[in-house]
């Protein structure tokens, strides 16, 4: 008896010395002038999903503090919990993070419903220079149209320019004589030359975790298109089901099934990158910001061995690559002080030489410049293929309701994927769901 | 019990059996852990050792600051969840109440159990914000209180129903009151019923995710399933630091089972078995 | 009142040791359960810097009742539960009773069976990935070394689910097994002893006397297991993220997609709703079902 009392008492008073310890809060320091050009702010701190460029930006962050004197601090998040941290966040009293990266995906929703700020209300001066890439205006939206245009106003800045390029294994492609595909004849050539179960298999694609992603690059490189604005009638058309749109499928599915391993159904995109981190693939094409993956030394038998080019299409100059930008964006419920400090530190990083700094580091850069600049170092071998995919990126879907309706697709395109539901099936359905999701979120449909 | 040898050849089979099929996967933990990122996709089952992921995941993921966080917020939850659990328990179980009210609360507990924890996320998050705990271990406390108190009160309620009423009318006889009843009498033979509450109530909070992750932020209060998910990312996921991060998870749970094996296996419900 | 007390502030006890329980339940749980409710019948929506409840009657219902994915999510689940539970409750009462028989070895054994509920739920995904996989499991990689080609065991439309129920196995036997081990512990000896000594064989002292008494026990494992697989969420999300096509994929899961990927807290409350109700009916009809048994047996007897 005497023993459970005192535990009791042990335990209690355990418990009043940690929230003693973990009670204090952090100093603000007050607005002052300070170095490089930036005054002194008070300290932010910055959400932002762990990855393998998250290293990258830490750098670059260490670099503002000594170049500056202000403080940041970095709240890394696994990326399944980015959205949860986010939406508590933007819709409490007041945010707890000063920047916040979103996605492509679902970044329209917090722009539509300005729980973020308009960078342009926080400094009216705000402008991007023109070596920024703005990725089809992934950060601007305009309220009127309902979607990302040059007329709307910028709520963030692209940081990481995660687009996708075709890795292919250098040593593999030259012994063999092929050149690096250009087109998706040139892919199942090599994927059937080197399909040799269970050592070496052909091709894998993304068939798990967002495989809209992989379809997209294919159905664009078709001309064909999930969704489209026509200014002159201001309604949306549907293309899923659209000949475009099933001729990819067919295609794409092939990607993923025919020279895969057998469970190509639950490859995602960190199987795929392990699959051709352990040598077992010759070719895939997924985000930029899995290169740094194939150099690791700890983690990769293929270090050196790996080259990257534009995403091939049906013919040499028909490719479509698909962006996956995060931008950062500041939360609208924040008083001003703290916004004018993450804008800051927003307008610092992205000027042409500290981007360059964060590529070098191994970030994925935003700005056309700071990309040719790293092509000329062969440390950055995949530099030139995102250089020259530029004029060729396309955008993922671009409404308020992307989350929801890539949740629907990724259901559906898994179904295909599992031979549950035949191509067409999966377009008709897809058809079915986009209009009427974009009716219930109150577009227009043609 | 005793049984004959060719029953006591079976019940031992059955038991090696067990143990065998139990292990086998923590083996493979144990073997994760030690290969490097490199080896464990080429998928041979020879390689040779490293220590890279332990230091890594100790040195880069400051593991140990999590493991802290960890241990405070699920012993501070677990004791006052045993102090409520055991309060709720004895009044409940030892008093009179209209059957209506009893019912009442018992069913609202296994509703809390119920619900998506997603459901309290929200809310969570404001309270602790409004609070000032958010990205605290008390944070966590709070929100680990409310998701384990329902099984701990099932269980004391189960236990103090058991407690054979003689024994608490002869200490009111002898001039004893409610609290001293309590204290001396009920939480004692509550023991097994306060182990087995604890425990449950300790790992369920020890492997929580989703209030880990929505109720911390940095490091601060970050607990280890949130580091674990932080290695599990979209472009790799780091199978060695999730092999070493869970390795060193189970320390603390196996160490509490050994400790409360006497308790615990006086059981869940003797009260249950007797009625 | 069994009890009689004595003094004012000592019949308040009754009161007081209530209080703590009912205060968490007041300030902590009331209100997210109001507001889930209310969010149930809401569209929510973010506009102009705020989140905005405009209230939709029962259309977030409607829906759901029409919602196939749910409704699949929702037979997964069932299924998932029934078949697992069932499972889990036959090897932990077997073990459970086995373990009561020996006495070397005893505290290896129970430490042992307990162990898997002590792994983090993620870690025991990634655990088991490293197992099943494919192209790197160590399965696989045994059964080649002894010349067969393993099938793809997360990924194959006909292994995927009895996958994930291994695996939910190998995790939550553990649990029953702690709950069922309690009770066999606390078995009255007098009676197996005296059945023994009337000649019975140890069979029927297990079927007769243990079982029997071992049921109430069963049955609060059962109840408690079934509403805790209704949670299953972060294991399956890294072995098979729902698939093949949508074999694996679970309530919750589906839950938190429709709530934040989605966007649409409304409808993802209104199928929290949904779930507690089917959960509800689940665990009411089973208690009702085990009290019919009993009853009968009782009759018989």
């Amino acid at each position: 008896m005497k023993h459970t009392k005192r535990f009791v008492i042990v335990a209690l008073a355990l418990m009043v010395l940690t929230t003693m310890a973990f009670a204090g809060g952090r100093p603000e320091p007050g607005v002052q002038p300070g170095a490089a050009g930036v005054d002194r702010h008070p300290e932010i701190s910055i959400l932002i999903n762990e990855s393998p460029w998250l290293g990258a930006f830490r750098q670059i962050v260490e670099l503002y503090q000594r170049q500056t004197g202000n403080r940041v601090e970095i709240v890394g998040s696994p990326y399944g919990a980015l959205l949860t941290r986010i939406t508590n966040s933007l819709t409490a009293p007041e945010s707890e993070f000063d920047i916040v990266i979103l996605d492509e995906v679902w970044a329209n929703q917090f722009y539509e419903g300005e729980l973020v700020a308009a960078l342009t209300d926080i400094d009216p001066s705000f402008s991007f220079d023109p070596g920024m890439l703005e990725y089809n205006w992934v950060t601007r939206w305009d309220h009127e149209l309902g979607t990302n245009a040059e007329t709307g106003k910028i709520y963030g800045v692209p940081i990481n320019g995660n687009m996708q390029i075709m890795y292919y294994r250098k040593d593999l492609l030259a012994d063999a004589g092929f050149d690096p595909p250009q087109t998706w004849d040139d892919v199942f050539r090599i994927a059937e030359h080197f399909y040799n179960p269970p050592s070496m298999y052909g091709m894998v694609g993304r068939a798990t975790g967002r495989p809209d992603f992989g379809y997209q690059a294919v159905l664009h490189s078709f001309d064909g298109f999930l969704l489209r604005y026509h200014p002159e009638t201001r309604d949306w058309e549907v293309g899923v089901n659209q000949p475009a749109a099933l001729e990819a499928l067919n295609l794409w599915l092939r990607l993923v099934r025919e020279y895969s391993p057998q469970d190509y159904a639950s490859i995602g995109q960190a199987q795929m990158i392990s699959l051709m981190q352990s040598g077992r693939i010759p070719i895939i094409y997924t985000v930029t910001a899995a290169a740094p993956n194939f150099d690791n030394p700890a983690a990769s038998t293929v270090v050196g061995k790996v080259g990257a080019t534009v995403v091939p299409g049906p013919a040499p100059g028909r490719n479509a690559p698909t962006t996956g930008i995060q931008p950062f964006s500041i939360p609208a419920n924040l008083p001003l002080a703290r916004q004018q400090a993450a804008l800051a530190f927003l307008k610092w990083v992205i000027q042409p030489d500290i981007q360059l700094e964060f590529g070098r580091a191994g970030g994925i850069v935003t700005r056309q410049d700071a990309w040719e600049a790293l092509a000329q170092d062969p440390k950055f071998w995949w530099a030139q293929a995102v250089a020259d995919s530029t004029p060729y990126a396309r955008a993922q879907i671009r409404v308020t309701p992307g989350g929801r309706i890539f949740d629907v697709l990724e259901g559906l395109l898994r179904q295909a994927v599992a031979g549950d539901l035949t191509p067409q099936q999966t377009l008709a359905a897809a058809d079915r769901e986009i209009r009427s999701i974009m009716l219930d979120e109150g577009y227009r449909l043609r | 019990m005793k049984a004959p040898r060719l029953d006591r050849l079976v019940i031992f089979s059955i038991l090696v059996f067990g143990v065998v099929v139990t292990l086998i996967p923590i083996v493979v933990v144990f073997r994760t852990a030690l290969q490097l990122p490199r080896d464990i996709i080429s998928g041979g089952l020879l390689f040779s050792p490293s220590l890279h992921n332990i230091q890594s995941t100790f040195g880069t993921y400051r593991f140990g600051r999590l493991m802290v966080n960890s241990l405070v917020s699920a012993s501070g939850a677990t004791v006052i969840v045993l102090a409520v659990g055991a309060l709720a328990g004895f009044s409940l179980g030892i008093f009179t109440w209209p059957r209506w009210w009893t019912a009442l609360i018992l069913a609202t507990l296994l509703m809390i159990q119920m619900l998506p924890p997603v459901v309290f996320a929200g809310p969570f998050y404001l309270i602790s914000r409004q609070v000032g705990i958010y990205n605290t271990p008390l944070a966590l406390i709070m929100a680990y209180i409310v998701l384990q108190t329902p099984l701990a009160v099932l269980i004391l309620h189960r236990f103090s129903r058991s407690i054979p009423g003689e024994l608490i009318e002869a200490a009111h006889m002898d001039g004893a009151r409610h609290h001293v009843v309590f204290t001396h009498i009920c939480l004692p033979l509550m023991t097994p019923g306060l182990a087995t509450a604890g425990l449950l109530s300790f790992v369920f909070s020890w492997n929580d995710f989703m209030f880990a992750v929505s109720l911390s932020s940095t490091t601060r209060a970050m607990t280890i399933p949130v580091g674990i998910a932080n290695f599990a990312q979209d472009f790799q996921i780091l199978y060695g630091n999730i092999a070493v991060a869970a390795a060193f998870a189970a320390i603390p749970g196996f160490l509490m089972v050994l400790f409360a094996q006497r308790y615990v296996t006086r059981g869940l419900t003797m009260g249950a078995v007797k009625e | 009142m069994r009890t009689s007390g004595s003094g004012t502030l000592d019949d308040l006890f009754k009161y007081l040791a209530l209080v703590p329980l009912i205060a968490i339940l007041v300030v902590l749980v009331i209100a997210p359960v109001g507001q889930l409710i209310v969010t149930s019948f809401s569209r929510v929506r973010f506009a102009s810097g705020a989140v905005v409840f405009s209230p939709v009657g029962l259309e977030n219902y409607r829906n759901a009742l029409q919602d196939q994915v749910a409704l699949r999510a929702l037979l997964n689940t069932t299924a998932l539960a029934v078949i697992s539970v069932t499972i889990e409750t036959l090897l932990a009462v077997i073990l459970a009773i086995s373990v009561g028989y020996v006495h070397r070895g005893n505290l290896l054994f129970r430490t042992v069976f307990i162990f898997p509920m002590l792994l983090p739920p993620i870690a025991i995904g990634v655990m088991w990935l490293m197992i099943l996989d494919f192209n790197y499991g160590v399965l696989n990689a045994v059964l080649a070394a002894l010349g067969v080609n393993g099938p793809a065991w997360l990924a194959h439309p006909r292994l995927a689910f009895p996958s994930i129920i291994v695996v939910d196995i190998w995790h939550w036997t553990s649990f029953v097994f702690l709950i069922v081990l309690a009770g066999v512990e606390t078995l009255p000896h007098e009676l197996s002893e005296s059945a023994r000594i009337d000649g019975a064989s140890e069979r029927q002292i297990v079927w007769q006397i243990i079982l029997p008494l071992l049921r109430p026990i069963i049955l609060v494992a059962v109840i408690t297991r079934t509403i805790f697989a209704f949670k299953v969420y972060e294991q399956i999300f890294l072995l098979t993220d729902g698939g093949p096509g949508n074999r694996t994929e679970v309530i919750s899961s589906y839950i938190m997609r429709v709530f934040f990927n989605q966007n649409r807290m409304g409808y993802a409350a209104a199928l929290s709703v949904l779930t507690l109700i089917f959960i509800t009916v689940l665990v009411i009809g089973f208690m009702y079902l085990q009290s019919l048994l009993t009853r009968e047996r009782e009759a018989r007897s």
